[in-house]
């Protein structure tokens, strides 16, 4: 019965997602809500906000575990209500351009959903400590950890089918981790919204066809953030999304703090003629994770995404070898 | 991957640290616990929880600066100015 159930709330989730996509597409390519795709030498237009796709993929697949199995309502209700408020805080940024330090503190409210319906366990489980108490610190941090999750996945989108590709491997691994502990119903809420990131992945991989917009990215972080509080393996979590909160720290920590993008005076990336890109050679230059990519050589955007899935799928791996370190039931 | 091997030398080293980091933490919970006898984690706990965390990722950030100098000195050392618009 669990394996039909994931199944049918992985293909629930992936067709919703993969069917709307092109419609979306052609809506805001009508809309004229375009973006230019800096990194092609022809810098084609591509339709942008795509992303509003996945949170059909997450609502349907989530709506459909609230109904099917009770004891998942809550988590769903939970991490549907997070998702809602991430996206509009996303959709907010597509038209305003909010400032980043106005986008850490409106991401933060994506977390109290979470606690007002008390859908979390404050008690954590920590490798070499075991299960420990935080009934008044936990509730406290989840606002933040809604809001690092979120920042960070819009932070990590800097070529094609980087956010979409490297939100599917973290899913995928936080979905196996879970299934390696023994919460089959928490892998459930995992393939709901794997569904989702990895067929919004065939459109938004090299070369992208449709971008997901700050809606999209917004979204499937406060998903992973609000999963992860929801179900458990926080530090798992953590691990798995090393590379994209590492990537937003040096990015904040070398490039003007949260002042945005006018303080970056020099852009850390450059498309060369022959479609080459290379990190540009000035201290001024925020160090991103796709900067140190590119340290060595100029490459092909499609090499720097493949080279950013294989950091996030290394970090997955590390994740995974967390989980099996934790201490079961301590 | 054959330029890009210290960025996963850096995750694992990040990884590991998290790790020793908690190994740490476990110690000084199993010390603190003999005091009060609680088997929660108190205030003192969490806050050097928060002290180690902010001591990792200043290490951290001085370790990939510093320890991977001369990959990262490639970017970090001025060349010649690119403004964009």
């Amino acid at each position: 019965m669990l394996i039909i159930n994931a199944l049918v709330v992985f293909a629930i989730s992936f067709l919703t997602t993969l069917i709307s996509i092109p419609r979306i597409a052609l809506f805001m390519n009508g809309k004229g809500i375009i973006g230019i795709d800096v990194h092609k030498p022809n810098k084609p237009n591509v339709p942008e906000m795509v992303g509003v796709s996945m949170l059909i993929g997450f609502f349907t697949s989530l709506v459909f575990l609230f109904l099917t199995i009770p004891e998942l309502s809550n988590t769903c209700l939970a991490i549907l209500a997070s998702i809602a408020i991430a996206s509009l805080v996303g959709l907010l940024d597509d038209f305003r351009d909010l400032s980043p330090l106005c986008k850490v503190l409106l991401a933060t409210l994506s977390g109290i959903p979470i606690i007002f319906l008390r859908a979390y366990n404050p008690r954590p489980m920590i490798p070499f400590i075991g299960r420990v108490r935080l009934t008044i610190a936990y509730p406290l941090a989840i606002p933040l950890a809604l809001s690092v999750t979120s920042n960070a996945m819009n932070m990590s989108d800097p070529v094609n089918g980087a956010m979409s590709g490297s939100a599917s491997i973290i899913l995928a691994s936080l979905t196996v981790a879970y299934a390696l502990t023994g919460k089959y119903s928490a892998s459930l809420v995992g393939l709901a919204l794997l569904g989702a990131t990895l067929a919004f992945y065939f459109y938004n991989r090299y070369p992208a066809r449709v971008f997901s917009g700050n809606v999209g990215s917004f979204a499937v972080g406060a998903a992973i953030g609000s999963f992860v509080v929801t179900s458990g393996l926080e530090v798992v979590g953590v691990i798995a999304m090393l590379p994209q909160i590492l990537n937003s720290y040096m990015i904040l920590s070398t490039g003007g703090g949260f002042k945005g993008k006018k303080a970056i005076t020099v852009r850390p990336t450059r498309p060369l003629e022959n479609g080459l890109i290379e990190a540009v050679k000035d201290q001024r230059a925020p160090l991103t994770l796709v900067r140190m990519i590119l340290a060595g050589s100029a490459k092909h955007e499609s090499e720097i995404a493949n080279e950013f899935l294989a950091l996030t799928l290394f970090s997955s791996i590390l994740s995974l070898v967390t989980a099996l370190i934790l201490q079961p039931g301590g | 991957m054959r330029d890009t091997y210290w960025i996963y030398m850096n995750l694992f080293i990040a990884w590991f640290s998290i790790l020793i980091g908690f190994y740490l933490l476990s110690i000084l919970v199993n010390y603190t616990r003999q005091f009060n006898g609680s088997i929660f984690i108190n205030v003192f706990e969490v806050l050097m929880a928060v002290v180690m965390f902010l001591l990792w990722l200043t290490l951290w950030r001085l370790i990939t600066i510093r320890l991977f100098k001369r990959i990262i000195g490639k970017l970090s050392t001025y060349m010649e100015p690119v403004t964009y618009e």
